[in-house]
């Protein structure tokens, strides 16, 4: 019994070992400049008015809000290889400063990979898919399938070889606030945003 | 005894999955993109409006029906002060009609239209009248609006004695 005990767990050790080694991980085959944002689409976050279309008096408790339906809210527009999936990293300032005053800074982000065509912002947005507020890391396919299974890996590069490429949009909204009794003026933060590529298990 | 040491194996198992994984991270740094997004939000002032001088009417002629107090060209008329958020835009409100009776005897009536005019500097003479109770109006760059305020009074029912108002008006940001 002792005997057979530790067959098996040499016989899956062995087996862990192949499967590690016979991966390929499809990611290391592309370049970074398989990633790019379209000229121009970088958004910019303006935090000026309130639910009710008010700016954000000094001392008044309100917050300031952004849509996704806001018109003002413009995507980042992303070319990626359509066969990946895109992994996107988050890191947004907890807060707005201006000197030594702050605002609460709530980010929330949605994105769109059913394949919009370029400049096709509204019905980008109509599609978006919205994520919990807080999310930091997600990944989808650059390119949803309707249905079926996952596709094939994707191509390694190789001569005359062009990979298919799609477009995704990122949306970013939120709120900041309350307002409390801070000085007015125009408070700052940053989002980074990161992207890298896998590919599909 | 068996049972053992398929524990074992699984944990080890589990082990080496963990390492992979993390070769595997390592690798994906060459596909990898960065963009950093600017998120401002603007926080404003309230909207101060300062009186800087009253609208005084000291002994007008009672012979007169309608006595003129021009909002543009009146020195007696009143001078005030709105100050807020550079370059925004606001909108104003106010009374332009009231009737106003003698304080004590309260037998007198005046009938009062008021006559607003605005610039962006103390300008009186180049400034520009309003001529209903409503308004959307810019402060200036430096965040201010001057506004005067004159007013034709009917004086036909009046009766010697005190008469007094308050001018309200209302500012907000848009």
């Amino acid at each position: 019994m002792r005997k057979g005990g530790l067959g098996l767990l040499f016989c899956l050790l062995w087996v862990g070992l192949s499967a590690s080694a016979q991966r390929i991980h499809f990611g290391a085959f592309t370049t970074s400049d398989e990633i790019q944002i379209l000229p121009g689409t970088l958004p910019e976050l303006l935090f000026e008015r309130d639910a009710d279309g008010a700016v954000l008096v000094r001392g008044s408790g309100r917050t300031a809000v952004l849509r996704l339906a806001n018109p003002l809210v413009t995507p980042l527009v992303v070319e990626v290889p359509s066969e990946f999936d895109v992994t996107v990293l988050i890191d947004a300032d907890p807060v707005l400063v201006l000197g030594g005053d702050e605002l609460p800074f709530r980010l929330r982000v949605a994105y769109n990979n059913l394949g919009v065509p370029s400049g096709e912002i509204e019905l980008a947005r109509s599609g978006a898919q919205e994520l919990p507020q807080g999310t930091q890391v997600f990944t989808f396919p650059a390119r949803r399938r309707s249905s079926g299974a996952p596709g094939p890996p994707p191509t390694p590069l190789h001569g005359g070889f062009t990979r298919p490429r799609t477009l995704i949009y990122l949306f970013f909204y939120g709120e900041v606030g309350p307002v409390g009794n801070v000085s007015a003026g125009t408070y700052t933060g940053n989002v980074q945003v990161t992207f890298t590529l896998d590919s599909t298990p | 005894m068996e049972k053992v040491a398929g524990n074992i194996a699984i944990v080890l198992l589990g082990l080496l999955a963990w390492l992979s994984a993390g070769t595997v991270q390592g690798q994906q740094g060459a596909g990898r993109f960065q963009a950093q997004i600017r998120a401002t939000a603007t926080v404003v002032d309230n909207i101060d409006l300062l009186t800087i001088r009253d609208l005084y009417i000291s002994q007008p002629p009672l012979g007169d029906s309608v006595v003129l107090i021009s909002p543009i060209r009146s020195e007696q008329a009143a001078l005030m002060l709105a100050t807020g958020l550079p370059d925004a835009q606001i909108r104003i409100t106010y009374i332009l009609d009231e009737r106003l009776e003698e304080r004590e005897e309260r037998i007198g009536e005046i009938g009062i239209t008021y006559l607003l005019s605005f610039a962006e500097e103390d300008t009186q003479p180049q400034s520009l009248q309003l001529d209903v109770g409503e308004a959307i109006l810019r402060l200036s760059p430096k965040g201010e609006l001057y506004f005067w305020l004159g007013a034709s009074m009917d004086l036909r029912r009046a009766v010697p004695g005190v008469y007094e108002s308050e001018f309200i008006m209302e500012i907000e940001y848009i």
